[in-house]
């Protein structure tokens, strides 16, 4: 009887070694390959936005494809950032006097407005008219996240009986804009 | 033994090695994707500065200087926006100020001096006591003593202040205006060398004396930081101590594993132009060089041939002159 349980032990570290272990390890190369992609991805076309100053529904849909193309889905969020100089005036007893300086605002204008903007509805997107448009000096930033898990995760996870929530793809790419070519 | 029990037991004894050994090179693999993160964030950071500061100074054309102060402002204002929406931190002071504290030294390279933009530790009106980021006062470009009677505080183009030590004078010019009291001055290439010496020991000496007092701040408030000098290449500093820019040194992000993490960023604006391209005509022709070249130094300036300036190449052009068969400009 006690031959049997170490046979069962055996067999278990068997199938541990022999299969789990391997597939564990070339996923996660493939994780890490992912990563990379989604890397070089995400800066080549938030660059490519930064030295035009505008995103055109291809270049988005060109950017989406080639990410989507790692075989995990991704998250993506686009964050525009607007920058204004407005000048300082102090309000005393209804009359605005200029302080003489100026401040820098920021709004972060939301994604929807972008993707409205690219792809309207009922619409054939196209190039020119749909593109969205930036200013010098405003803020442009990509982030993208895998949703729900990669394999790697699920495997890991059934191995260590635990449940991983934190993304293991993040990149966040982007700064300022530097050009208006349109 | 039977044959698998030898193999449970050899499992045994090697898989926790494994695991460990497995752990640690993932440990360093993060490590490294932390710390090209960082750097990618941090000289983003720099050059979007950069590209603010060249673009205030874009309109002024050859021989007009910028609004220094307002520039330098802008500069690092810009510098840590860009960090705090790259660090997804904007508008939580919390992490704003633990961010400012990882880059405690700015060094703002400005024409005839420079500023350093760092920490700093004083109290308030209500006496409290509060470190953050504060300029301090703007410092120039002196070289060492020549000819033992003249100090020369140099600017980052060909002007030059030397003061006359035995009869109390602080003349201004170009360098070549000087070449007959310093002969170093005849050359270009030695006041080069003259040049960007003063300029790097200026600022490192001035860099030098910050981390003294950064250190002994923190010594007092029991701060367990300690900012050293950062090893800069040789190439970086003549790309940097070149031209109008920023210098940002940063240190103490988080990493996972090894040494502390540490990194210094240039970026250039590019706004100085040095070598404006000068006409002239030569034997009935029109001909364009710089104002470097030797034919032009030594032939046309001495016998002022119609000597005319120009911003570009392309201006000149124009204008119907042809590049200068010595400096092919």
């Amino acid at each position: 009887m006690e031959n049997l349980w170490w046979k069962v032990f055996a067999l278990l570290l068997c199938a541990l070694l022999l299969f789990l272990a391997p597939l564990l390890n070339i996923l996660e190369r493939q994780d890490d390959i992912a990563y990379n992609v989604v890397l070089a991805e995400c800066n080549r076309f938030v660059d490519a936005c930064r030295d035009t100053g505008y995103i055109t529904p291809n270049m988005y849909r060109e950017f989406v494809d080639r990410i989507n193309s790692t075989g995990n889905t991704y998250e993506i969020r686009l964050i525009h950032i607007d920058r204004a100089v407005v000048p300082v005036y102090i309000q005393t007893g209804g009359e605005l006097t200029f302080t003489g300086e100026y401040e820098v605002t920021h709004i972060t204008i939301d994604e929807n407005v972008i993707l409205d903007t690219l792809f309207p509805e009922g619409n054939a997107s196209d190039d020119e008219t749909n593109r969205y448009e930036l200013k010098m000096g405003d803020f442009l930033f990509v982030e993208v996240k895998n949703r729900g898990k990669t394999m790697t995760t699920a495997i890991r996870d059934m191995i260590l009986f635990s449940d991983t929530r934190t993304p293991s793809i993040f990149v966040r790419a982007g700064g300022m804009v530097r050009n208006e070519a349109y | 033994m039977k044959l698998t029990s030898l193999a449970v037991l050899f499992t045994v004894i090697v898989f926790p090695f494994l695991t460990l050994t497995r752990n640690q090179m993932k440990m360093i693999k993060e490590d490294a994707r932390l710390r090209a993160y960082y750097d990618s964030v941090i000289d983003n950071a720099v050059q979007d500065a950069a590209f603010v500061i060249s673009r205030s100074v874009k309109d002024f054309s050859y021989g007009r200087k910028g609004d220094a102060l307002a520039v330098k402002d802008l500069a690092v204002q810009t510098f840590f926006d860009s960090l705090y929406y790259a660090f997804n931190v904007y508008g939580n002071p919390a992490s704003m100020a633990r961010v400012r504290a990882c880059v405690p030294v700015l060094i703002f390279i400005g024409e005839d001096g420079f500023y350093l933009y760092a920490i700093n530790s004083y109290s308030d009106e209500d006496n409290n006591t509060v470190m953050e980021h504060c300029w301090f006062p703007k410092k120039h470009y002196i070289g060492e003593l020549l000819q033992d009677r003249y100090s020369v505080r140099y600017t980052l183009g060909d002007q030059v202040y030397v003061y006359d030590r035995t009869n109390s004078e602080l003349t201004k010019g170009e360098y070549t205006d000087f070449k007959d009291k310093i002969p170093f001055f005849a050359d270009r290439d030695n006041f080069e060398i003259l040049r960007d010496s003063a300029v790097r020991q200026s600022v490192e000496k001035e860099f030098a004396l910050y981390i003294e007092k950064y250190n002994s701040l923190c010594h007092k408030s029991s701060f367990a930081l300690e900012l050293q000098f950062p090893a800069v290449d040789e190439e970086d500093w003549k790309r940097t101590l070149s031209d109008v820019g920023l210098l940002a040194f940063a240190q103490g992000f988080p990493v996972l594993h090894g040494q502390k993490y540490e990194h210094y960023a240039l970026g250039c604006a590019r706004v100085i132009r040095k070598a404006p391209i000068v006409g002239y005509k030569y034997a009935g022709q029109l001909y364009y060089c710089r104002t470097g070249c030797e034919f032009y130094r030594d032939t046309v300036r001495e016998n002022t041939w119609d000597i005319i300036y120009f911003n570009a190449p392309e201006e000149a052009a124009q204008k119907g002159y042809f590049p200068c068969t010595y400096c092919r400009p």
